[in-house]
């Protein structure tokens, strides 16, 4: 899975869970850069992106994401382990 | 583990006409007084069913993911259950799947800690300890 497909494949589950088709994520993105992006839909974003890619995120990793690229690359470090 | 169920939250967009509309239920229902919980940007009041309360929640300004979902899917999206050890239960839900959205002190509730997590069905449980 390469990192345009990921990139994708999250901008439509943020679409989903945020009910905003607009949102055209970037690997720079970040929480403040998304409508309605606050704490509670990112426990939503990260549940429906542990369903949809077959993963499991640490508390502590999903702490340290700073923006998309940082989500990203916890993605591929699972998908590609 | 089983846990005391004490409410059911709803999404509404006016807690007055929350009230009138489950008074036709349950005319005989308690209301508490109306909490502002400035942190989650919300009013919440609750409305005593028997054992069981609803707790109306209707969030305020500014665009939040809550408001959203108020706009588009009113009602029924979380419960509320009663705890003795609230990082106790939080460690054993977190071990069984479940996802911790935040801790929170809630002048709804004494000031006591709450805590709302999301299981995997993507439903909403809210923590309260007890006093």
């Amino acid at each position: 899975m390469d990192t345009n497909q990921i990139l994708d494949e999250l901008n439509n589950i943020f679409r989903n869970v945020l009910n905003n088709k607009s949102i055209n994520l970037t690997p720079e993105t970040t929480a403040k850069d998304v409508d309605n992006w606050d704490s509670l839909s990112n426990i939503h974003l990260v549940v429906e992106i542990e369903a949809h890619f077959k993963v499991r995120f640490k508390t502590s990793e999903i702490q340290e994401w700073k923006n998309v690229g940082d989500l990203m690359s916890s993605l591929e470090k699972k998908k590609n382990a | 583990m089983s846990l005391t169920l004490h409410h059911i939250g709803c999404l509404v967009n006016n807690i007055e006409n929350a009230i009138a509309d489950y008074q036709i239920l349950h005319p005989e229902g308690e209301i508490s007084e109306i909490y502002d919980i400035e942190a989650q940007k919300v009013k919440v009041c609750f409305f005593s069913m028997g054992a069981v309360h609803m707790e109306f929640v209707a969030p305020y300004g500014p665009p939040s993911f809550l408001l959203e979902r108020l706009k588009n899917n009113p009602g029924f999206y979380h419960i509320g259950v009663y705890v003795d050890n609230i990082d106790a239960e939080i460690d054993r839900l977190e071990e069984e799947g479940y996802r911790l959205i935040n801790k929170f002190i809630s002048v709804a509730f004494d000031n006591r800690h709450c805590a709302f997590l999301l299981n995997k069905e993507r439903h909403m449980i809210e923590l309260i300890e007890r006093g």
